[in-house]
């Protein structure tokens, strides 16, 4: 198969899985026993004014005309409207989503970064105290709660050391001026403001090595296993016997063999950094989308939170499409 | 047609089992881009227009090379896989009308025995449970009844002392006993049919002997009609009446084993032969080498299917059909000139 | 699944001695059960009446502090371990009582019904399992049933997946052939002929289970979602501790999450044990 064939058909096959979530979240918001209606208003509000309310949004239509005008408007990029702030739901979310991208991207090279070097260190030392440790490590980092571990970190390098601050995304008028992308480690950078880069930096260092970490294990772990298996590899015996020295033979080697799993790894973990960044952007106060979510969920916003859903499944579909391309063009064999 | 008509004609009242015309294909599987443009979906013709019969008390072997096809005639007959295309009567009772329902019904008349023991029984299941399972299901007898009807066919198959058998599993067994345990669950509701896909295939030479003994043993005893797929024609010889030779989804030749034996005449039969090990070194047979390997059974020559291999193809064998020609009576072959 | 690569990773470190693994997880679990059994002997105040002292540091008395209500710390870690048990429990009993099912018959029957479903489960399985959980939660609402379920959603497709597959190699075994032969029907094949056989990888699932449902309980309760206050709950005391971190209160957030990491290591490492006993065959295959 042509790889641009393997596009078409990889992302007319991720069509039904987008369907059957937004379907899901249709249905999970509409039938479930609470009504959205009484549940904004409040159980003592007069009849009246409920049926206004559900005749405005549409809710005393048959429940299978909703669902397709839902279709139809999510169809054309219509999120519906806040109930809390009476904006466009996408508009909020756009606005969000540049600093949950910012927190996942950090938190992935964080991961990716501790995962390459423990678990390349820890396959060189098979058996030795070093190895010991990234295995322990990955164990019961696998086992800490995000949310706890970013409380820990809060607590020592917070309010111990006070090195760091322990929320937000940046101090009072510490903002770019220019926003080009959202991203303001990116945009701080374009617009010259070097101190701002700073406080973005400060900022984004504790909630990206809290998800980071947690997510590191399942790399340090792939990353071992994989270097592990090349270096008995004969092509690294070759490089032995060439004279390599041995960082080399490691680095570029090794390594490079065992690069491929990982980004079919990183793939598969994003849902879980999903997950993760949720809770992350809670305990930091992180004004992402996770954030946005839990908040409106206080404030009864169905629209927003509805929203919010939609727009993870269409990031982690999009993620995944990427992810399965990449790794198609990489390695031709996956297109058949 | 005609042939086919002789095969079972003139002793139609004692014929258990009649096959007609039955024809296995099995789709090819393609991947769906492709699928989805071919409008001709590729076929396997697994079994393509086979017909026999066997009678009361009588074996039929039926050989030929792996891939030949054996498993899916033994399938289809009893309609473990459904038959794509044929006539089938087991006890003059038409199997291929019969709905789910009357098939299962019906199924305490014909059993099957594979090849794997192992496998063939359920590892969470005491033995006696599996072979008191058919009695079970038609509903036969009292549980009491049931568990007596167990105990003396493990006797019947030497699995003594039964009632210590009853309750042990499957791998506490040697092969040869849970074969033995699963002639039992086949025989136990009294069948008037019974197939034998190469049932003695997995087991060591000396176990094998004896249930192949027992198998004859059966046989007599409930005057039972076999289908004995084998590859071994020297088993298939200990125990068939008649025997079937296939080749790549049809029968080339059948006759009674003496006469097949004595005088094979289909090119593909000589070489099936020659390549058995004969005893007696006096009677040493001119070795006869098929060419090449068994054709894909998606893309089958024309005219004669064995011509490709065949030591005396011709032109001819080209456009030849493959029905069976009458040597005499009881001895049919699908090769005209030779 | 967290607690599958959890037991993963630890029965590598420890060699083949997945006894060893086995035993500690069993000990941690019966420390929890015991706890959540006979809390009210062993925790020394009642988890929801104020002791009078507030915010006390571990002392004396106190052995794990006290929080701003005055609420003594020990005695709600130990009593957060019976909502932590009945929520994964209710959960996985859930999951497993409409995922098993659904994957035996949707294995046996195959084709176009295998195609739908499948897909179905599989949309659910790779998007995120606690963001659909809160989205259930957010419109059920709190309470111990609610939470549950929308726990449940979430793992359906795991069990789905993991029976759905077995059945579909186990449905051409020879035995059921052979099943099929002496006439058995679907029911009775499915029952007696497959279900005994997808069985022991099923309960290591839900054992393995029991761990991420915890684990999604913290997280939906942290976040507000769970239940209600002031019934203890590790996940909500951790949310609450947070407020006061900055004054430097720790103890309201150390000791819940050590809970909450002991009880899903010994779930993992009793999970991956058990798996070592019951399948020792399958390890190597998935
Ligand atoms: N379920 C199936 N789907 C597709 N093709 C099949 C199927 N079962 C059998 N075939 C094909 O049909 C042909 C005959 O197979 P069969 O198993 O009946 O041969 P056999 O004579 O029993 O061989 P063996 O001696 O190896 O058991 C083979 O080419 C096989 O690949
Ligand atoms: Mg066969």
């Amino acid at each position: 198969m042509k790889l641009k064939t393997y596009i078409l058909t990889r992302i007319l096959l991720s069509i039904p899985m987008i369907l059957i979530i937004l379907t899901i979240v249709f249905f999970v918001l509409r039938v479930l026993p609470g009504n959205p209606v009484l549940a904004m208003l409040g159980p003592k509000a007069p009849p009246e004014v409920i049926h206004a309310m559900e005749h405005q949004m549409g809710l005393d239509k048959p429940i299978i005309i909703q669902y397709f005008v839902y279709l139809s408007h999510i169809a054309v990029g219509n999120f519906g409207i806040s109930t809390y702030t009476s904006l466009p739901v996408l508009q909020e979310l756009l606005q969000k989503f540049p600093a949950t991208f910012e927190l996942t991207l950090y938190a992935m090279i964080v991961a990716v970064f501790i995962g390459i070097f423990m678990g390349t260190y820890a396959a060189y030392n098979f058996g030795k105290p070093v190895d010991i440790f990234a295995r322990v490590y990955s164990i019961f980092v696998y086992s800490f709660p995000v949310f706890w571990f970013g409380i820990m970190l809060q607590l020592i390098f917070g309010v111990w050391l006070h090195w760091l601050p322990v929320s937000g995304r940046s101090a009072p008028f510490m903002i770019p001026d220019h926003i080009y992308t959202g991203i303001y480690t990116i945009d701080s950078l374009l617009n010259g403001e070097f101190e701002v880069f700073i406080d973005t930096v400060r900022h984004l260092i504790l909630p990206s090595v809290t998800l980071g970490i947690v997510i590191s294990s399942i790399f340090v772990r792939m990353v071992r296993s994989n270097v592990l298996l090349s270096l008995s590899s004969q092509y690294v015996t070759a490089a032995r016997a060439r004279g390599a020295t041995e960082k080399k033979v490691l680095f570029k080697h090794a390594l490079k063999n065992a690069m491929p799993p990982i980004l079919t790894i990183m793939g598969l973990q994003f849902a879980l950094l999903l997950a993760g960044a949720i809770l992350t952007e809670t305990t930091f106060s992180w004004p992402g989308i996770g954030n946005y979510l839990i908040t409106r969920i206080s404030y009864r916003d169905f629209p927003a939170i509805q929203g919010a859903i939609v727009f993870f499944a269409f990031f982690v579909s999009i993620i995944s499409i990427l992810v399965d391309i990449i790794n198609a063009w990489i390695d031709p064999r996956i297109r058949y | 047609m005609l042939i086919t008509e002789k095969l079972g004609v003139g002793c139609m009242a004692d014929n258990v089992v009649v096959v007609k015309n039955l024809k296995k294909y099995f789709p090819l599987k393609l991947p769906w881009l492709e699928a989805f443009l071919k409008k001709e979906k590729p076929m396997v013709k697994a079994v393509d227009d086979l017909s026999f019969s066997i009678k009361k008390g009588e074996a039929l072997g039926l050989v030929g090379e792996s891939g030949s096809g054996k498993t899916t005639v033994g399938r289809s007959i009893i309609r473990l896989i459904e038959p794509t295309d044929g006539k089938i009567e087991i006890g003059k009772k038409n199997i291929i009308n019969l709905t789910e329902n009357e098939l299962r019904k019906e199924r305490r008349n014909f059993q099957i025995i594979f090849q794997d023991p192992m496998a063939s029984l359920n590892p969470y299941m005491t033995i006696g449970k599996s072979v008191i399972h058919p009695l079970e299901i038609h509903n036969i007898g009292t549980p009491k009844e049931r568990k007596e009807r167990v105990l003396e066919i493990f006797e019947k198959v030497n699995l003594i002392p039964a009632k210590e058998f009853f309750n042990r599993y499957p791998k506490q067994l040697s092969g040869g006993q849970r074969q033995r345990v699963v002639i039992a669950r086949a025989i136990i509701t009294n069948p008037k049919f019974i197939v034998s896909d190469e049932a003695t295939a997995m087991l060591d030479v000396s176990v094998r002997s004896q249930v192949l003994q027992l198998m004859l043993e059966i046989k007599k005893e409930y005057d039972l009609a076999f289908l004995f797929i084998t590859h071994d024609l020297a088993s298939a010889k200990y125990i068939c009446e008649n025997i079937a030779v296939m080749y790549l989804g049809k029968i080339v030749e059948i006759a009674p084993t003496k006469e097949l034996f004595e005088n094979p005449h289909h090119p593909y039969t000589q070489i099936l032969m020659s390549s058995i090990p004969v005893p007696d070194p006096n009677f040493k047979k001119k070795k006869i080498i098929p060419k090449g390997e068994i054709p894909s059974p998606t893309n089958m020559p024309t005219g004669c299917r064995f011509r490709t291999r065949c030591p005396y193809a011709k032109k001819e064998c080209e456009d030849v059909d493959m029905s069976l020609q009458m040597i005499n009576e009881r001895h049919f072959s699908a090769c005209p000139f030779f | 699944m967290i607690s599958e690569k959890l037991g993963k990773n630890i029965k590598q470190l420890i060699g083949d001695s997945s006894g060893v693994m086995f035993l500690i997880g069993l000990f941690l679990l019966v420390i929890f059960i015991i706890m959540a059994v006979f809390a009210p002997y062993i925790a020394p105040y009642s988890p929801i009446k104020p002791t009078g002292a507030q915010l006390l540091p571990p002392q004396v008395g106190h052995i794990m502090g006290t929080d701003n209500l005055g609420y003594d710390v020990f005695s709600r870690v130990i009593y957060g371990s019976r909502m932590a048990f009945s929520i994964a429990f209710i959960a996985t009993i859930i999951a497993a009582a409409i995922g098993i099912p659904t994957g035996l018959i949707v294995g046996y029957v195959g084709g176009k019904l295998d195609s739908v479903v499948t897909m179905i489960m599989d949309s659910i399985y790779t998007f995120p399992g606690l963001i659909l959980a809160i989205a259930i939660a957010a419109m059920l609402g709190q309470g111990l049933i609610n939470i549950s379920l929308s726990i449940a959603v979430v793992y359906i497709p795991t069990y789905y997946r993991v029976i759905r597959s077995q059945v579909a190699t186990i449905k051409s075994e020879l035995y059921v052939e052979g099943a099929k032969a002496i006439g058995a029907k679907p029911k009775t094949i499915l029952s007696k002929y497959i279900l005994p056989n997808v069985l022991p990888s099923t309960i290591v699932v839900l054992s393995m289970n029991i761990a991420d449902a915890i684990m999604t309980e913290a997280g939906l309760s942290f976040l507000g979602l769970g239940i209600a206050p002031p019934t203890p709950d590790w996940g909500y005391d951790l949310s609450k501790g947070q407020q006061f971190i900055l004054q430097n209160d720790w103890w309201l957030v150390v000791f819940p999450g050590l809970a909450i990491i002991l009880i899903v290591l010994g779930f993992s490492m009793f999970s991956e044990g058990l798996n070592e006993y019951l399948n020792p065959n399958i390890g190597e295959k998935r």
